[in-house]
């Protein structure tokens, strides 16, 4: 008795942890009572969820933070953030749209006319650094070097064919402009 | 028969989901005899595909626009050309290594700097406040790869250069960000209202009046007669502030405030506040300089209060508890998101639940105690948002 109750007891066991009906060995002895197979439930089994996609607002032309700004500006022409070269703009940080909440200031990361006169202000310095000048001599040739360091992309044929050059303006008026160009466009200055 | 006991035991442990027994009668039993079969129907849900998987199918161009769009924001730079190279062969896989290196760099914690002064409004010096108190700490966390909560629990307060310092309220118990005059001057208002709106918002992302299973409300008799009401009398709508509907959501702020009730309004600690009304000055102003309570009778002068459903003694626990709630990471991955992705804060709010609430459930399976890094890395690459759809983004191939 005690060993046909073990065998039921095991029986019992092996249909918890299979969780379906699992086959009932022939057991009991005749005339003894016949453990009755559980039988399989039905299962439904129902999809996964699917995650959700994400949908953004529209994108919005807005600046970086303008100490982002800087640090891009100074990986662009390949000199340290900290350069006295960078002086003349963070002494307008807040007129270029940096915070200074204790002061009043909040952030204002809009591209406006003004902040973008104030930014190419601020540029005259870096654009007539002669370290500057020496190594992006030729922007032509720089830009695939160029692209990637301010850009974070290969260079394209568009990249070379936009830039100023002619036009009635001197070799060195044509390389300023170009580097004032280059240093405010929105690829540069915004995310 | 203990065989058959046994085999009831052994039964029981199946939750009744498979067969049911019953004795066969009589206390002589031989043993229990299944004699009827009876099957309930069972719905089973499959699994769903694990995220790393999905991930991989992120492809090397998808992967490449979204490590552009987020990087400057993120780590204050570009990918670089090996950056590039990497995610344009692994896609979603590499993403997610990309995103690992660069929480670990400096830039990572200028961003989160950034975005703890964004969000309380705190940067700069005037008036005696160090207003970079918030995001020095906010940057220190990342730099030290502290768990995020100490955002709010932290027992210091830290220079420009991590250097450690008293924060600057007076206050005996210190609450992160909480507790520093920046975050309390800015927020200061009548009945600390804005403070603990700011709390709920920035650290909750919810408001009033929000689900009563989140902060159950206060008893209406334990508060000062103003907000006890929700209609007059003659239903009226009445004339201050919202009119009369005052203590749907005051039965809650009263709960948010109250721990705020000894900070003034420069945001320095006085233990002698009171928080009575003081009759000569205007609804929700207490002397000196303090704010009134919520609270009726000796309530008004304590911190104590209730935190999403937990009491606590004082600002320093009511901190710990929002700290410790899984919404407070939920609501930091958003916002975090919102600021690299330039969302406002309702657009961060609707990011897709299910996507932030996995990406925070595997940050917790890695760590009890994430830290904002790892709540980055989980969110930022998940396939929905590395997917994320969004009109006028420009992907330069």
């Amino acid at each position: 008795m005690a060993a046909r109750s073990f065998l039921l007891a095991m029986v019992l066991l092996s249909g918890c942890e299979a969780e379906v009906s699992a086959p009932v060995p022939a057991v009991p002895a005749a005339g003894a009572p016949m453990p009755v197979a559980p039988t399989e439930p039905p299962v439904t089994v129902v999809p996964a969820p699917t995650r959700s996609s994400v949908e953004l607002p529209p994108e919005r032309l807005q600046l970086l933070p303008f100490e982002v700004r800087l640090k891009r500006l100074a990986a662009a022409v390949e000199l340290p953030v900290a350069d006295p070269a960078f002086d003349a703009l963070r002494s307008r940080a807040t007129d270029l749209g940096a915070h200074d909440f204790a002061n009043g200031v909040a952030p204002d990361l809009a591209w406006t006319g003004r902040r973008l006169s104030v930014w190419i202000e601020g540029l005259a310095p870096i654009c007539s650094d002669s370290r500057v000048r020496t190594r992006l001599a030729d922007w032509a040739a720089s830009m695939p070097q160029f692209a990637l360091r301010a850009w974070g992309r290969p260079s394209t044929p568009e990249d070379v064919a936009e830039l100023v050059t002619g036009g009635g303006l001197s070799a060195a008026d044509a390389w300023r402009a170009n580097c004032v160009v280059l240093l405010s466009g929105v690829e540069l200055l915004s995310p | 028969m203990r065989c058959a006991a046994l085999s009831v035991v052994l039964l029981a442990a199946c939750e009744g989901e498979l067969i049911g027994v019953r004795p066969s009668g009589g206390e002589r039993a031989p043993a229990i005899v299944a004699t009827e079969v009876f099957t309930q129907p069972k719905t089973v849900q499959a699994p769903q595909t694990p995220l790393a998987e999905v991930r991989a199918t992120v492809s090397g161009p998808q992967a490449v626009a979204f490590a552009r769009r987020v990087a400057p924001m993120l780590v204050g730079r570009v990918p670089t050309p090996d950056e590039l190279a990497r995610l344009s062969t692994g896609g979603g896989t590499a993403l997610r290594e990309v995103l690992e290196a660069w929480t670990t760099e400096p830039g990572f914690a200028e961003a989160a700097r950034d975005w703890i002064s964004v969000k309380l409004k705190a940067s700069g010096a005037g008036a005696g406040i160090d207003g970079d108190l918030p995001g020095n700490l906010a940057a220190y966390l990342v730099k030290n790869g502290r768990p995020h909560a100490e955002l709010l629990t932290a027992q210091s307060c830290y220079g420009r250069d991590g250097t450690p310092r008293a924060c600057d309220t007076g206050a005996p118990f210190t609450a992160g960000v909480l507790t520093t005059r920046a975050f309390l001057k800015n927020t200061a208002s009548r009945f600390n209202l804005k403070r603990a709106r700011t709390v709920v918002k920035t650290f909750a992302c919810s408001d009033y009046p929000m689900d009563t299973t989140l902060q159950p409300p206060i008893a209406r008799d334990r508060l000062i007669p103003l907000f006890q009401v929700d209609q007059t009398n003659d239903t009226s709508a009445g004339t201050f502030g919202n009119g009369h509907a005052c203590y749907t959501c005051h039965s809650q702020f009263s709960a948010h405030a109250q721990p705020f009730v000894k900070f003034d309004d420069q945001g320095r600690y006085q233990a002698n506040a009171t928080g009575l009304q003081d009759p000569a000055l205007e609804q929700g102003r207490s002397t000196p300089n303090l704010f009134t309570s919520h609270f009726t009778g000796a309530a008004a002068a304590s911190e104590r209060s209730q935190i999403f459903g937990q009491d606590v003694q004082n600002l320093a626990e009511a901190a710990r508890a929002i700290a410790s709630s899984r919404l407070y990471l939920e609501c930091s991955a958003r916002s975090f998101s919102g600021y690299v992705l330039a969302l406002s804060e309702s657009e961060a709010n609707a990011l897709p639940a299910d996507v932030v609430s996995e990406a925070v459930a595997e940050a917790l399976a890695r760590s009890s105690q994430p830290t904002l890094a790892s709540l980055v890395v989980e969110l930022f690459s998940h396939p929905s948002m590395m997917q994320a759809r969004r009109p006028g983004l420009t992907v330069t191939p």
